[in-house]
């Protein structure tokens, strides 16, 4: 019995702390009854369900960690490069590199910072144990914030290499940081995955997460409102900061732009839309 | 009575036998069995998953010693526990009530 448990349970993807725990349970269950136990199929599948819900939920935690962690740090990389000359966006040692690099480290976080809140959000809302179509998408979601982050924090590397910029050790030394806590959230994100959930059910979407599936039909149309609110918003602060419209225009249309492209790149992915 | 009853309210009885005292898995199996006079017989290894599932959503708390040579884990009921315990013990009074006042 407790030998066809571990089985099962290997095959159900449990393994280590769980499967251990498992059978020890099972011995003292055996030991202390008649020896009746149940099927162990169904036994390590239930056990499966639990853990891969478990594990997908703490490793939502771990990569939401991660990103926070990250985002400190693109904060505080930002203002080291302020404080010394804010180099031109053309100025790169390879001028198109040094463009690219600029605008991928201005919208790379915004997508990390959409996927990243909507991952624990689902993590939070789903129960235990949970379906697994709704499982993946957490982890695609944490997936998708995560090599954003990552992909941050080698911008930043490229950032230096391509601009003379005041604190180089230091911004470096940031992108590391980001570099490891992301790969380590990276690792438990992979890992929860392993686990054979087998509860059924529908994936959902983002207005499955809001409560308001009557507004999903008009997915588009809001999203056009909102990247037109961002896009306008990114014009006034343009508008501030360099002081004429054609400054906000530049920042703003390719900011609204951004949101509708990311939107219809990765709506299907981050479950944005169906 | 038929299992899928019991199955529908096994978070209710198991949070109920360790309401008293900390108990282990087949303990509360026991439990359950003896408090309802065979009743409620919870299908033996199925109990595991449910215990996990509500020590994962704080409600069951648990610690491991050994015990004649074997490892032993006992779950005890939390402070979140006994708020959701005594939730649902009046939504099941309230639902009975209303059972009866419709079948009297």
């Amino acid at each position: 019995m407790i030998d066809e448990l571990q089985r099962e349970l290997a095959a159900a993807g449990v393994r280590g702390r769980w499967a251990r725990r498992a059978l020890e349970e099972a011995v003292d269950h055996l030991e202390e009854s008649d020896g009746d136990f149940g099927d162990p199929h169904a036994i390590a599948a239930q056990i499966a369900s639990v853990v891969g819900t478990t594990r997908t939920r703490r490793a939502a935690w771990a990569a939401f960690a991660a990103l926070s962690l990250t985002g400190a740090a693109y904060l505080a990389a930002w203002f080291l490069v302020a404080d010394g000359s804010q180099p031109d966006i053309t100025s790169g040692r390879s001028p198109a590199v040094g463009v690219a690099v600029t605008l991928a480290l201005f919208f790379l976080p915004q997508v990390t910072f959409v996927a990243g809140v909507l991952m624990l959000w689902r993590a939070l809302r789903v129960p235990t144990p949970a379906p697994a179509a709704e499982l993946r998408v957490v982890r695609r979601r944490a997936a998708v914030a995560l090599a954003g982050a990552l992909a941050t924090a080698g911008c930043w590397a490229l950032y230096v290499q391509q601009f003379q910029v005041a604190h180089e050790s230091a911004i470096l030394a940031l992108a590391g940081l980001a570099l490891v806590s992301v790969s380590a959230a990276a690792a438990l994100v992979r890992a929860a995955g392993r686990p054979r959930v087998t509860p059924e059910g529908a994936a959902g979407d983002v207005f499955d997460d809001v409560g308001l599936p009557a507004l999903r039909s008009h997915g588009w149309s809001l999203v056009a409102c909102m990247a037109g609110a961002i896009g306008l918003a990114a014009v006034a602060v343009g508008w501030h900061a360099e002081g004429t419209v054609a400054d906000g225009l530049v920042r703003g249309v390719p900011e609204a732009l951004a949101v509708l492209a990311a939107y219809a790149a990765l709506g299907r992915v981050l479950a944005l839309r169906r | 009575m038929r299992a899928d009853v019991s199955r529908g309210h096994l978070d209710l009885l198991l949070l109920g036998a360790v309401a008293k005292e900390p108990l282990h898995g087949y303990a509360i199996v026991e439990a359950i069995r003896d408090a309802s006079e065979g009743a409620f017989e919870l299908g033996e290894g199925t109990v595991y998953p449910a215990l996990y599932r509500l020590e994962a959503g704080a409600l069951l708390a648990s610690d491991a010693s050994t015990v004649n040579g074997r490892r032993r884990r006992t779950y005890r009921l939390t402070a979140k526990g006994r708020r959701e315990l005594t939730a649902q013990k009046r939504d099941w009074s309230a639902f009975v009530r209303a059972v009866e006042a419709v079948t009297a």
